[in-house]
């Protein structure tokens, strides 16, 4: 048995399709791909798959990493080939590796957000994330029980920039996105849309990659 | 996809039932089609999805170069609301188009709840919702499934209907509307051409009298139509069309696996069930067909569950061959096969531990009534000790969960048997624990599922009246006394829905106007118990002028001109009528491979029946 890294994009409609969704429909693609796989070995043997970093819905990905153990002769070429024929339309392996860091390395994640563009955008957004009273609302839970949250999102903005092209008004953002804190983008822009009280809705979202404690990208 | 749907999918719930880019959906140029078909489920995606009827005909008409399918569900109530804030009309989840510009819709009716739906989607569409008010020839709306048995109630909303199974016939329809588009011709000269195809019921082409009393006086053909429209059948299930791509969907629905066919109809008669009656004559597929349709399904799926789906799987006359061939492969590729409908009587002891290699599923049986006397009644030929031995088998198997179904207000009906449900849970409870092989530390759970009985139009009982709705409660209550034990778990059907679900089942067409009002007044998924609103339909009824109890709860006379007479199906009234005399002497009818009973379905097959000739000596 070896574990192998798997690293896909995800664009277009299927950004829609929730984590979830996302699981069961690679489970069954790794199934079609004639890829030897490893069962687990228990009363309802499934193959083993592991996302490293749960996707939110509607969130584009460049390079998502996924684990998968088998079993049996087959190169790392293959498999990306073999899942590539499989696929349906929006997700695609771009490598296969060897699993070089731990998931426990994850610490943070750089996203890419599209907004359409408006006087004044990039000088509020700017305005917003400067300030240190970025408050968004999570569910969460308080001695055990499930409750909405306050959270401060601003000491968690690891480092952002701006900028503007024809269409659109573009931020980039590093979000915590490891095994023990996490933070949507969403709940950026909820806290962001709180602060300045408008009603912003993003064009797109797009995660760039995965990071880890030193901003090293995750391999 | 259009620019205004991707903006509102971030603002509902599970968007990707609106996206489509499914794999295997069919994707074509539609410059380089002739016709464009939208085939519209009238519920959510998640259960439109599991409808095996429409996974067939999207394939099949996709099959063709000339046509292209797409599927189109109900948009939940958040979606809807947001499609009409912002005047977004229904689109295909294919193309992404608007339904309004093709020149086909077709929905398939599996339930009589989901009429209001029908309606609903056609709105949304910005289709006017009355026939008569679409005056073009395309979008023609055609509607068939199960509910085609009795379309009177939607027949003022639907063009046509296609009446049993639609392999054949759908290329037929489809070969002339691209006729009459090309040739420029009416709606109303093409439907008359279409009224001449076997299995097409034509309702505008028909007029309806009624007697003093509310009941049908007589139906008239016009324009030539057929006095009596034939159900159509496909005689050969081993050359006829089947898929070898099912779309596989991102979220999860009802269904999520391969399912192939082994064969339709039934052969054991059991006198509530209208698919029994509906589906006949007996029709197998082969072990080789079937075996490659399922390694096909499967590899281009990536499924790791197959379900054999039938009336009643353990009567297929090759099932130790058919499983042992799937099992021969899927079990090295970790493929679970699943059995569902398994009579008790025959249930063999080798086939559960054969089936359990990959991975354990439930088990479900269905006595359908407490007593003997009852399951007489009905033709359910299960005995008690039969339920009980399957129950010991399972538990020793290592089962320890059992789900039995019955029926509450099947006629004759009394308290005793509905004590003898609670009795017979009970009695399964303690074949349990009397029973040396138990899973070890264990308990059981027996979950009983009571749901109403509505009696269906080409059943034995299409004459009978259905409980009302505070008999039906009476009977909910005393069941609810009767059991003793927490071993047992009650579930019930709402009974307003059974009674609503009654009206429509043997309804006419003056329930249109009901249907229409009450979908004006924002009813629809009623089949859901959060969106029914059974005050607002009782309303309706009493605003029309009728009065639902007419329908649900009137028992008939066999002289009385049934709304459905005119449609066909292959079974004789004599013989229903007869079943229907034996039902109240508790006279059983012998399934159909020990002694044919002339049900008459097989004329549409050129007298043949594979029940017949396949175990009988004749």
């Amino acid at each position: 048995m070896r574990c192998v890294r798997i690293w896909f994009s995800k664009q277009g409609r299927i950004k829609y399709v929730s984590h979830l969704d996302i699981m069961r429909c690679m489970t069954r693609a790794v199934r079609r791909a004639d890829i030897p796989l490893w069962y687990t070995e228990g009363f309802n043997p499934h193959p083993y798959l592991n996302f490293l970093q749960p996707m939110p819905l509607g969130v584009e990905g460049l390079n998502e990493p996924l684990d998968i153990r088998i079993e049996g002769e087959i190169s790392d070429k293959e498999i990306m080939d073999n899942l590539n024929a499989v696929l349906p339309v929006g997700i695609k392996v771009t490598k296969v590796t060897e699993p070089y860091m731990k998931s426990n390395d994850l610490a943070f994640a750089e996203y890419e957000i599209y907004f359409e563009k408006e006087e004044n955008l990039v000088a509020d957004l700017d305005r917003a994330m400067k300030s240190d009273e970025l408050v968004c609302e999570k569910m969460g839970k308080v001695n055990g029980r499930k409750r909405v949250k306050e959270v401060n999102v601003s000491e968690n903005i690891r480092k952002y920039s701006l900028r503007e092209n024809d269409e659109s008004v573009i931020m980039n953002v590093i979000l915590p996105g490891g095994n023990t804190k996490n933070v949507n983008p969403m709940n950026l822009l909820d806290a962001v849309n709180k602060y300045l009280g408008t009603d912003i809705v993003p064009l797109n979202i797009v995660r760039l990659g995965l990071l880890d404690e030193k901003l090293i990208p995750f391999e | 996809m259009k620019r205004e749907v991707e903006k509102v999918l971030g603002l509902v719930q599970k968007p990707a039932r609106y996206t489509g880019g499914e794999l295997n959906e069919v994707i074509k140029n539609k410059d380089e089609v002739d016709l464009r078909y939208a085939f519209c489920f009238p519920d959510t995606y998640e259960i439109g999805m599991s409808n095996l009827g429409m996974r067939i005909l999207y394939s099949l008409i996709n099959a063709r170069d000339d046509a292209w399918c797409e599927r189109v569900f109900a948009p939940d109530v958040d979606m809807e609301e947001i499609m009409r804030q912002r005047n977004i009309p229904l689109f295909a989840l294919e193309s992404g188009d608007y339904i309004k510009d093709f020149d086909a819709i077709g929905f398939s009716l599996s339930y009589e709840l989901c009429y209001t739906n029908l309606l609903n989607m056609l709105d949304l569409a910005g289709l006017p919702v009355l026939a008569k008010d679409r005056h073009d020839l395309t979008p023609i709306v055609m509607a068939g499934g199960a509910c085609a048995c009795n379309p009177e109630p939607i027949a003022d909303f639907v063009d046509f209907f296609q009446l049993g199974e639609g392999e054949e016939m759908m290329n037929d329809v489809l070969d002339l509307l691209k006729e009459c588009k090309k040739n420029g011709e009416s709606k109303e000269e093409f439907l008359k051409k279409a009224a001449q195809i076997q299995g097409i019921y034509v309702p505008s082409l028909y007029d309806v009298e009624y007697n003093e009393d509310g009941t049908v006086k007589c139906v008239t053909a016009k324009e030539n139509a057929p006095e009596k429209v034939t159900k159509r059948i496909i005689s050969d299930m081993d050359t006829v069309f089947y898929p070898d791509k099912f779309v596989v969907p991102f979220i999860d629905i009802v269904h999520d696996r391969v399912v192939t066919e082994i064969f339709r109809g039934c052969t054991r008669g059991c006198r509530f069930c209208q698919a029994c009656f509906l589906n006949r004559p007996i029709r197998e597929k082969s072990v080789d067909v079937i075996n490659e349709d399922c390694k096909k399904l499967c590899a281009s799926s990536g499924y790791d569950e197959i379900s054999l789906c039938s009336l009643s799987s353990s009567d297929y006359s090759e099932l130790p061959e058919l499983l042992s061939e799937l099992l021969s492969w899927a079990t090295d590729d970790k493929i679970n096969v699943a059995l569902p409908s398994l009579r008790v009587d025959n249930f063999p002891e080798e086939l559960i531990k054969k089936l359990n290699e990959v991975r354990r599923s439930g088990l479900t049986f269905a006595p359908e009534a407490g007593t003997q006397r009852l399951r007489d009644v009905i033709n359910k030929n299960v005995t008690e000790a039969e339920v009980l031995e399957t129950s010991k088998k399972a538990f020793s198997g290592g089962w320890c969960a059992v789900k039995l179904y019955f029926m509450l207000g099947l006629p004759t009906e009394t308290m005793e048997d509905v004590e003898g449900i609670a009795q017979l849970a009970q009695k399964v409870v303690n074949a349990f624990y009397y029973n040396p092989d138990k899973p070890k530390g264990k308990g059981v759970n027996v979950s009983v599922s009571a749901s109403s009985f509505v009696p269906k139009p080409f059943t034995p009982f299409q004459w009978e009246a259905q409980d009302t709705p505070e008999m039906l409660e009476a009977k909910q209550e005393h069941l609810k006394e009767s059991v003793t034990t927490k071993k047992v778990t009650l579930k019930f059907h709402k009974i307003p829905i059974s009674f609503l679900e009654g009206v429509f089942a043997r309804g006419d067409r003056k329930l249109c106007e009901v249907i229409l009002k009450a979908w004006q007044k924002g009813c629809k998924f009623d089949s859901w118990d959060d969106h029914f609103r059974f005050d607002t339909w009782m309303e309706t009824f009493r605003e029309c002028g009728l009065d639902p109890a007419f329908y649900a709860s009137r028992k008939r006379d066999f002289s009385e001109v049934l709304p459905w007479d005119h449609l066909d199906y292959g079974i004789r009234r004599e013989y229903l009528e007869n079943e229907c005399r034996k039902a109240y002497e508790a006279a059983t009818t012998p399934q159909c491979r020990e002694k044919c009973s002339a049900c008459g379905a097989n004329k549409l097959n050129g007298g043949k029946c594979d029940a017949m000739c396949k175990n009988m000596v004749q």
